[in-house]
Protein backbone atom coordinates (compact mmCIF):
# COMPACT_ATOMS: atom_id res chain seq x y z
CA UNK A 1 0.00 0.00 0.00
CA UNK A 2 1.42 3.36 -0.98
CA UNK A 3 0.74 6.15 1.45
CA UNK A 4 0.86 9.67 0.11
CA UNK A 5 1.92 12.21 2.67
CA UNK A 6 -0.25 15.30 2.91
CA UNK A 7 2.38 17.06 5.01
CA UNK A 8 5.45 17.16 2.74
CA UNK A 9 8.60 15.50 4.02
CA UNK A 10 10.77 18.49 3.17
CA UNK A 11 9.35 20.41 6.14
CA UNK A 12 11.56 18.14 8.25
CA UNK A 13 14.74 19.14 6.43
CA UNK A 14 16.25 21.26 9.25
CA UNK A 15 16.21 18.36 11.70
CA UNK A 16 17.29 15.82 9.09
CA UNK A 17 20.21 18.05 8.03
CA UNK A 18 21.22 18.56 11.69
CA UNK A 19 21.19 14.80 12.19
CA UNK A 20 23.26 14.20 9.04
CA UNK A 21 25.81 16.85 10.13
CA UNK A 22 26.09 15.15 13.52
CA UNK A 23 26.53 11.69 12.02
CA UNK A 24 29.17 12.87 9.54
CA UNK A 25 31.16 14.81 12.14
CA UNK A 26 31.10 11.92 14.61
CA UNK A 27 32.14 9.40 11.98
CA UNK A 28 34.96 11.59 10.68
CA UNK A 29 36.17 12.64 14.13
CA UNK A 30 38.90 10.04 14.14
CA UNK A 31 39.54 7.56 16.94
CA UNK A 32 37.51 8.20 20.09
CA UNK A 33 38.81 7.21 23.53
CA UNK A 34 37.61 3.78 24.64
CA UNK A 35 36.58 5.21 27.99
CA UNK A 36 35.52 8.77 28.64
CA UNK A 37 33.23 10.61 31.03
CA UNK A 38 29.65 10.12 29.83
CA UNK A 39 27.66 11.70 32.63
CA UNK A 40 28.22 14.92 34.51
CA UNK A 41 27.07 16.59 37.71
CA UNK A 42 25.62 20.10 37.87
CA UNK A 43 29.00 21.81 38.03
CA UNK A 44 30.28 19.81 35.06
CA UNK A 45 32.37 17.29 36.97
CA UNK A 46 32.18 13.80 35.47
CA UNK A 47 30.40 11.23 37.65
CA UNK A 48 30.19 8.25 35.32
CA UNK A 49 32.53 6.82 32.72
CA UNK A 50 31.86 4.68 29.70
CA UNK A 51 32.26 4.46 25.97
CA UNK A 52 31.54 7.75 24.18
CA UNK A 53 29.68 5.70 21.60
CA UNK A 54 27.01 5.26 24.25
CA UNK A 55 26.41 9.02 24.19
CA UNK A 56 26.35 9.27 20.40
CA UNK A 57 24.25 6.15 20.06
CA UNK A 58 21.59 7.51 22.40
CA UNK A 59 21.49 11.00 20.83
CA UNK A 60 21.38 9.71 17.25
CA UNK A 61 18.82 7.01 18.11
CA UNK A 62 16.57 9.48 19.96
CA UNK A 63 16.87 11.97 17.09
CA UNK A 64 15.76 9.37 14.55
CA UNK A 65 12.78 8.40 16.75
CA UNK A 66 11.91 12.07 17.22
CA UNK A 67 11.93 12.74 13.47
CA UNK A 68 9.75 9.68 12.81
CA UNK A 69 7.24 10.66 15.53
CA UNK A 70 7.22 14.20 14.18
CA UNK A 71 6.53 13.01 10.61
CA UNK A 72 3.60 11.01 11.99
CA UNK A 73 2.18 13.87 14.10
CA UNK A 74 2.53 16.42 11.29
CA UNK A 75 0.76 14.08 8.91
CA UNK A 76 -2.08 13.77 11.42
CA UNK A 77 -2.22 17.54 11.65
CA UNK A 78 -2.23 18.08 7.88
CA UNK A 79 -4.98 15.54 7.32
CA UNK A 80 -7.22 17.44 9.72
CA UNK A 81 -6.64 20.84 8.20
CA UNK A 82 -9.67 22.54 6.71
CA UNK A 83 -7.49 25.40 5.46
CA UNK A 84 -3.80 26.20 5.66
CA UNK A 85 -2.81 26.92 9.24
CA UNK A 86 0.61 27.26 10.79
CA UNK A 87 1.65 23.94 12.27
CA UNK A 88 3.45 24.62 15.55
CA UNK A 89 3.95 20.89 16.01
CA UNK A 90 6.24 20.84 13.01
CA UNK A 91 8.81 22.81 15.02
CA UNK A 92 9.10 19.99 17.55
CA UNK A 93 11.75 17.93 15.81
CA UNK A 94 13.43 21.05 14.43
CA UNK A 95 14.06 22.18 18.02
CA UNK A 96 14.92 18.86 19.59
CA UNK A 97 17.19 17.30 16.97
CA UNK A 98 19.43 20.35 16.37
CA UNK A 99 19.62 20.76 20.16
CA UNK A 100 20.79 17.17 20.59
CA UNK A 101 23.16 17.58 17.67
CA UNK A 102 24.57 20.80 19.15
CA UNK A 103 25.10 19.24 22.57
CA UNK A 104 26.72 16.19 20.97
CA UNK A 105 29.06 18.36 18.94
CA UNK A 106 30.00 20.23 22.11
CA UNK A 107 30.66 16.88 23.75
CA UNK A 108 32.79 15.83 20.77
CA UNK A 109 34.97 18.91 21.08
CA UNK A 110 35.19 18.29 24.83
CA UNK A 111 36.50 14.77 24.13
CA UNK A 112 39.07 16.21 21.72
CA UNK A 113 40.20 18.94 24.11
CA UNK A 114 40.91 16.60 27.00
CA UNK A 115 39.49 19.05 29.59
CA UNK A 116 38.50 17.81 33.02
CA UNK A 117 35.11 19.43 33.36
CA UNK A 118 32.34 19.83 30.83
CA UNK A 119 30.58 23.15 30.39
CA UNK A 120 27.20 22.89 28.80
CA UNK A 121 27.76 23.66 25.11
CA UNK A 122 25.24 26.45 24.60
CA UNK A 123 27.62 27.91 22.00
CA UNK A 124 26.93 24.89 19.81
CA UNK A 125 23.32 24.17 20.70
CA UNK A 126 21.77 27.67 20.54
CA UNK A 127 22.91 28.67 17.04
CA UNK A 128 21.91 25.26 15.67
CA UNK A 129 18.45 25.42 17.24
CA UNK A 130 18.00 29.06 16.22
CA UNK A 131 19.01 28.45 12.62
CA UNK A 132 16.91 25.31 12.33
CA UNK A 133 13.81 26.97 13.81
CA UNK A 134 14.04 29.96 11.45
CA UNK A 135 14.31 27.64 8.43
CA UNK A 136 11.54 25.40 9.79
CA UNK A 137 9.19 28.37 10.24
CA UNK A 138 9.84 29.47 6.65
CA UNK A 139 9.36 25.91 5.37
CA UNK A 140 6.07 25.48 7.18
CA UNK A 141 4.87 28.81 5.80
CA UNK A 142 5.82 27.62 2.30
CA UNK A 143 4.04 24.31 2.85
CA UNK A 144 1.11 24.00 0.45
CA UNK A 145 -2.34 23.09 1.67
CA UNK A 146 -3.51 19.78 0.29
CA UNK A 147 -7.07 18.85 1.17
CA UNK A 148 -7.30 15.33 2.49
CA UNK A 149 -10.44 13.55 1.29
CA UNK A 150 -12.72 12.95 4.25
CA UNK A 151 -13.75 9.32 4.71
CA UNK A 152 -17.17 8.74 3.26
CA UNK A 153 -19.94 8.85 5.80
CA UNK A 154 -21.94 5.67 5.88
CA UNK A 155 -25.68 5.81 6.08
CA UNK A 156 -26.75 4.63 9.51
CA UNK A 157 -29.90 2.75 10.33
CA UNK A 158 -32.59 5.32 11.08
CA UNK A 159 -34.76 2.71 12.82
CA UNK A 160 -32.63 2.94 15.97
CA UNK A 161 -34.72 5.80 17.27
CA UNK A 162 -37.91 3.80 16.69
CA UNK A 163 -36.46 0.78 18.42
CA UNK A 164 -35.50 2.88 21.43
CA UNK A 165 -38.96 4.41 21.60
CA UNK A 166 -40.46 0.93 21.41
CA UNK A 167 -38.18 -0.36 24.19
CA UNK A 168 -39.09 2.63 26.33
CA UNK A 169 -42.79 1.99 25.74
CA UNK A 170 -42.44 -1.71 26.55
CA UNK A 171 -40.58 -0.78 29.71
CA UNK A 172 -37.77 -3.02 28.53
CA UNK A 173 -34.19 -2.55 29.71
CA UNK A 174 -31.77 -1.88 26.92
CA UNK A 175 -28.21 -0.89 26.23
CA UNK A 176 -26.68 0.78 23.22
CA UNK A 177 -22.98 0.04 22.92
CA UNK A 178 -20.43 1.83 20.83
CA UNK A 179 -16.67 1.54 20.95
CA UNK A 180 -13.47 2.97 19.64
CA UNK A 181 -10.50 0.66 19.86
CA UNK A 182 -7.97 1.63 17.21
CA UNK A 183 -4.96 -0.51 16.46
CA UNK A 184 -2.51 2.06 17.78
CA UNK A 185 -3.97 1.69 21.26
CA UNK A 186 -3.32 -2.06 21.20
CA UNK A 187 0.19 -1.41 19.91
CA UNK A 188 0.97 1.12 22.65
CA UNK A 189 -0.59 -0.90 25.45
CA UNK A 190 1.09 -4.17 24.49
CA UNK A 191 4.46 -3.32 22.95
CA UNK A 192 5.49 -0.39 25.16
CA UNK A 193 4.85 -2.23 28.46
CA UNK A 194 6.85 -5.20 27.18
CA UNK A 195 9.77 -2.88 26.39
CA UNK A 196 9.35 -1.22 29.81
CA UNK A 197 9.38 -4.59 31.60
CA UNK A 198 12.52 -5.58 29.72
CA UNK A 199 14.20 -2.30 30.69
CA UNK A 200 13.00 -2.76 34.27
CA UNK A 201 14.52 -6.22 34.40
CA UNK A 202 17.84 -4.92 33.10
CA UNK A 203 18.05 -1.85 35.35
CA UNK A 204 16.77 -3.77 38.39
CA UNK A 205 20.22 -4.98 39.41
CA UNK A 206 22.11 -1.74 38.88
CA UNK A 207 19.50 0.77 40.08
CA UNK A 208 16.56 -0.79 41.85
CA UNK A 209 14.51 2.43 42.10
CA UNK A 210 14.79 3.05 38.35
CA UNK A 211 13.64 -0.53 37.80
CA UNK A 212 10.60 0.01 40.03
CA UNK A 213 9.69 3.28 38.29
CA UNK A 214 9.91 1.63 34.84
CA UNK A 215 7.86 -1.31 36.09
CA UNK A 216 5.12 0.97 37.44
CA UNK A 217 5.06 3.06 34.25
CA UNK A 218 4.87 -0.17 32.22
CA UNK A 219 1.92 -1.41 34.24
CA UNK A 220 0.16 1.95 33.90
CA UNK A 221 0.62 1.82 30.13
CA UNK A 222 -1.42 -1.39 29.98
CA UNK A 223 -4.48 0.30 31.49
CA UNK A 224 -5.89 1.83 28.26
CA UNK A 225 -5.87 -1.60 26.55
CA UNK A 226 -9.30 -2.19 25.08
CA UNK A 227 -10.01 1.41 24.16
CA UNK A 228 -13.15 3.40 24.84
CA UNK A 229 -16.68 2.10 25.22
CA UNK A 230 -19.80 4.18 25.29
CA UNK A 231 -22.81 2.58 26.97
CA UNK A 232 -26.20 4.22 26.77
CA UNK A 233 -28.97 2.85 28.95
CA UNK A 234 -32.39 4.09 29.94
CA UNK A 235 -31.03 6.19 32.79
CA UNK A 236 -27.49 7.15 31.85
CA UNK A 237 -24.68 7.54 29.37
CA UNK A 238 -21.44 6.00 30.58
CA UNK A 239 -17.98 5.92 29.07
CA UNK A 240 -15.66 3.16 30.16
CA UNK A 241 -11.99 2.96 29.45
CA UNK A 242 -9.33 0.38 29.17
CA UNK A 243 -8.70 -3.07 30.46
CA UNK A 244 -10.27 -2.35 33.85
CA UNK A 245 -13.38 -0.75 32.39
CA UNK A 246 -12.85 2.37 34.48
CA UNK A 247 -15.88 4.60 34.22
CA UNK A 248 -14.53 7.96 33.14
CA UNK A 249 -17.88 9.61 32.54
CA UNK A 250 -21.42 9.19 33.76
CA UNK A 251 -24.20 11.43 32.52
CA UNK A 252 -27.75 11.17 33.71
CA UNK A 253 -30.21 11.13 30.82
CA UNK A 254 -32.41 13.54 32.78
CA UNK A 255 -29.61 16.15 32.79
CA UNK A 256 -29.22 16.22 29.01
CA UNK A 257 -30.55 19.36 27.37
CA UNK A 258 -29.30 18.93 23.80
CA UNK A 259 -27.58 16.49 21.45
CA UNK A 260 -26.04 17.12 18.05
CA UNK A 261 -23.41 15.79 15.68
CA UNK A 262 -20.14 17.65 16.08
CA UNK A 263 -17.15 17.68 13.77
CA UNK A 264 -13.82 18.61 15.24
CA UNK A 265 -10.09 18.69 14.58
CA UNK A 266 -8.41 16.51 17.21
CA UNK A 267 -5.01 18.19 17.18
CA UNK A 268 -6.16 21.75 16.69
CA UNK A 269 -9.19 21.75 18.99
CA UNK A 270 -7.95 19.45 21.72
CA UNK A 271 -4.27 18.86 21.04
CA UNK A 272 -4.39 15.10 20.72
CA UNK A 273 -6.40 12.00 21.39
CA UNK A 274 -7.82 10.51 24.57
CA UNK A 275 -9.70 12.36 27.28
CA UNK A 276 -9.36 16.02 26.46
CA UNK A 277 -10.67 19.34 27.62
CA UNK A 278 -10.77 22.79 26.14
CA UNK A 279 -12.57 25.97 27.10
CA UNK A 280 -15.89 24.74 25.77
CA UNK A 281 -16.13 21.03 26.47
CA UNK A 282 -14.76 17.75 27.66
CA UNK A 283 -13.98 15.35 24.83
CA UNK A 284 -13.58 11.58 24.81
CA UNK A 285 -12.25 9.98 21.63
CA UNK A 286 -9.49 7.78 20.30
CA UNK A 287 -9.84 8.34 16.58
CA UNK A 288 -11.78 10.12 13.90
CA UNK A 289 -13.06 13.67 13.80
CA UNK A 290 -16.75 13.21 14.46
CA UNK A 291 -18.82 12.69 17.56
CA UNK A 292 -21.93 13.66 19.44
CA UNK A 293 -21.95 16.83 21.47
CA UNK A 294 -24.09 16.72 24.58
CA UNK A 295 -25.12 19.83 26.45
CA UNK A 296 -26.50 19.43 29.95
CA UNK A 297 -28.15 21.32 32.73
CA UNK A 298 -25.03 21.51 34.85
CA UNK A 299 -21.39 21.10 34.05
CA UNK A 300 -19.42 21.42 30.88
CA UNK A 301 -20.57 20.24 27.49
CA UNK A 302 -19.38 16.74 26.63
CA UNK A 303 -18.18 15.45 23.27
CA UNK A 304 -18.24 11.70 22.71
CA UNK A 305 -16.22 10.59 19.71
CA UNK A 306 -17.75 7.81 17.69
CA UNK A 307 -17.23 5.87 14.48
CA UNK A 308 -21.02 5.91 14.01
CA UNK A 309 -22.14 9.29 15.36
CA UNK A 310 -25.46 9.14 13.47
CA UNK A 311 -26.44 5.96 15.31
CA UNK A 312 -25.37 7.34 18.67
CA UNK A 313 -27.29 10.54 17.97
CA UNK A 314 -30.42 8.60 16.99
CA UNK A 315 -30.24 6.61 20.23
CA UNK A 316 -29.75 9.69 22.38
CA UNK A 317 -32.56 11.51 20.59
CA UNK A 318 -34.79 8.49 21.14
CA UNK A 319 -34.11 8.40 24.85
CA UNK A 320 -34.27 12.10 25.54
CA UNK A 321 -36.95 12.74 22.88
CA UNK A 322 -34.95 15.84 21.98
CA UNK A 323 -34.59 16.76 18.35
CA UNK B 1 -25.12 -2.30 18.82
CA UNK B 2 -28.46 -2.14 20.53
CA UNK B 3 -29.65 -4.91 22.84
CA UNK B 4 -32.88 -4.84 24.75
CA UNK B 5 -34.34 -7.21 27.29
CA UNK B 6 -38.10 -7.33 27.40
CA UNK B 7 -39.81 -8.91 30.36
CA UNK B 8 -43.01 -9.36 28.35
CA UNK B 9 -41.09 -11.57 25.92
CA UNK B 10 -41.73 -15.22 26.77
CA UNK B 11 -38.21 -16.27 25.73
CA UNK B 12 -35.50 -16.50 28.40
CA UNK B 13 -33.11 -13.56 28.51
CA UNK B 14 -30.13 -15.37 27.01
CA UNK B 15 -32.23 -16.37 24.00
CA UNK B 16 -33.30 -12.75 23.55
CA UNK B 17 -29.65 -11.70 23.46
CA UNK B 18 -28.75 -14.47 21.01
CA UNK B 19 -31.68 -13.58 18.76
CA UNK B 20 -30.81 -9.90 18.61
CA UNK B 21 -27.12 -10.48 17.92
CA UNK B 22 -28.01 -12.91 15.14
CA UNK B 23 -30.48 -10.47 13.60
CA UNK B 24 -27.95 -7.67 13.60
CA UNK B 25 -25.34 -9.95 12.04
CA UNK B 26 -27.76 -11.05 9.32
CA UNK B 27 -28.89 -7.51 8.59
CA UNK B 28 -25.28 -6.37 8.35
CA UNK B 29 -25.38 -3.81 11.14
CA UNK B 30 -22.84 -5.98 12.96
CA UNK B 31 -19.91 -6.87 10.71
CA UNK B 32 -17.18 -9.46 11.07
CA UNK B 33 -14.48 -8.16 13.41
CA UNK B 34 -16.86 -5.88 15.32
CA UNK B 35 -16.37 -6.03 19.05
CA UNK B 36 -19.04 -7.04 21.53
CA UNK B 37 -19.25 -5.62 25.04
CA UNK B 38 -17.53 -7.59 27.76
CA UNK B 39 -19.72 -9.93 29.79
CA UNK B 40 -19.41 -7.75 32.87
CA UNK B 41 -20.22 -4.47 31.13
CA UNK B 42 -23.23 -5.91 29.35
CA UNK B 43 -24.58 -7.57 32.50
CA UNK B 44 -24.07 -4.35 34.49
CA UNK B 45 -25.85 -2.13 32.01
CA UNK B 46 -28.77 -4.48 31.45
CA UNK B 47 -29.08 -5.28 35.14
CA UNK B 48 -28.88 -9.01 34.55
CA UNK B 49 -26.70 -11.82 35.79
CA UNK B 50 -23.23 -12.30 34.31
CA UNK B 51 -23.93 -16.01 33.85
CA UNK B 52 -26.88 -15.19 31.60
CA UNK B 53 -24.69 -13.08 29.33
CA UNK B 54 -21.92 -15.66 29.42
CA UNK B 55 -24.23 -18.49 28.41
CA UNK B 56 -25.58 -16.37 25.54
CA UNK B 57 -22.01 -15.69 24.37
CA UNK B 58 -21.03 -19.36 24.69
CA UNK B 59 -24.05 -20.39 22.61
CA UNK B 60 -23.18 -17.78 19.99
CA UNK B 61 -19.63 -19.10 19.92
CA UNK B 62 -20.82 -22.69 19.51
CA UNK B 63 -22.93 -21.60 16.57
CA UNK B 64 -19.92 -19.89 14.99
CA UNK B 65 -21.43 -16.41 15.19
CA UNK B 66 -18.76 -14.91 17.44
CA UNK B 67 -15.15 -15.59 18.36
CA UNK B 68 -14.62 -15.90 22.07
CA UNK B 69 -11.24 -16.63 23.51
CA UNK B 70 -9.97 -16.30 27.04
CA UNK B 71 -8.62 -12.83 27.70
CA UNK B 72 -9.66 -11.51 24.30
CA UNK B 73 -12.57 -9.34 23.28
CA UNK B 74 -15.61 -11.12 21.92
CA UNK B 75 -15.82 -10.34 18.23
CA UNK B 76 -18.20 -11.13 15.42
CA UNK B 77 -16.73 -14.07 13.52
CA UNK B 78 -16.02 -14.04 9.84
CA UNK B 79 -19.04 -15.72 8.37
CA UNK B 80 -18.36 -19.08 6.76
CA UNK B 81 -19.67 -19.16 3.22
CA UNK B 82 -23.24 -20.07 3.93
CA UNK B 83 -23.74 -23.64 2.92
CA UNK B 84 -26.88 -25.40 3.95
CA UNK B 85 -25.35 -28.42 5.62
CA UNK B 86 -27.21 -31.59 6.51
CA UNK B 87 -26.83 -31.07 10.27
CA UNK B 88 -28.00 -27.47 10.07
CA UNK B 89 -30.95 -28.76 8.03
CA UNK B 90 -31.92 -31.26 10.69
CA UNK B 91 -31.60 -28.62 13.41
CA UNK B 92 -33.79 -26.13 11.61
CA UNK B 93 -36.34 -28.82 10.67
CA UNK B 94 -36.68 -29.81 14.32
CA UNK B 95 -37.09 -26.24 15.50
CA UNK B 96 -39.65 -25.59 12.79
CA UNK B 97 -41.60 -28.65 13.83
CA UNK B 98 -41.65 -27.44 17.40
CA UNK B 99 -42.89 -24.05 16.22
CA UNK B 100 -45.63 -25.60 14.06
CA UNK B 101 -46.82 -27.69 16.98
CA UNK B 102 -46.95 -24.55 19.14
CA UNK B 103 -48.89 -22.73 16.44
CA UNK B 104 -51.38 -25.57 15.98
CA UNK B 105 -51.83 -25.82 19.73
CA UNK B 106 -52.53 -22.11 19.83
CA UNK B 107 -55.35 -22.75 17.37
CA UNK B 108 -53.72 -21.50 14.15
CA UNK B 109 -54.86 -23.21 10.97
CA UNK B 110 -52.17 -24.61 8.62
CA UNK B 111 -53.13 -22.03 6.00
CA UNK B 112 -52.82 -19.06 8.32
CA UNK B 113 -49.50 -20.46 9.54
CA UNK B 114 -48.26 -20.52 5.94
CA UNK B 115 -49.49 -16.99 5.47
CA UNK B 116 -47.69 -15.93 8.65
CA UNK B 117 -44.39 -17.47 7.47
CA UNK B 118 -44.64 -15.68 4.10
CA UNK B 119 -45.44 -12.38 5.80
CA UNK B 120 -42.43 -12.64 8.10
CA UNK B 121 -40.09 -13.61 5.26
CA UNK B 122 -41.25 -10.61 3.29
CA UNK B 123 -40.88 -8.29 6.28
CA UNK B 124 -37.35 -9.50 7.00
CA UNK B 125 -36.40 -9.05 3.36
CA UNK B 126 -37.70 -5.51 3.43
CA UNK B 127 -36.03 -4.66 6.71
CA UNK B 128 -32.63 -5.92 5.62
CA UNK B 129 -33.03 -4.30 2.25
CA UNK B 130 -32.42 -7.39 0.17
Amino acid sequence: MKVKLVHPLWTHLPSIVALIILVILVLTAGPLPAEAPVHFGFSGEPNRYGSPWEVFGITIGLSVIFILVSVLLDELWARQEKAKSFNWLSLMDDIFVPFMAGVSLGYLSFLKSGDDSFTFPWVYALPMVGGAVIIAVILDMLRPYRPYPAPSVTEESPDLKDEITKSLRDNASFVYWDYQNPFYVTLITVVLPLVMFLVAAITWFSQAWAGIVTLVVGIMLIIPYGGQRTLVTRSQVAIRWGILGIRVLRLKIADITGVEIHEFQPLKDFGGYGIRVNREMWAYYLRGNRGVKITRTQGKTVLIGSDHPEALLAVLQGITSLE
Amino acid sequence: MLLSINEKDSRPIYLQIIGQVKEQVSSGSLRPGDELPSVRELADSLGINMHTVRSAYLKLRDQGIINLRLGRKARIARRPTTVYTATAGVDIRERLRELIVDALLAGLSPDSFRELVNQQLKKINEEWGR
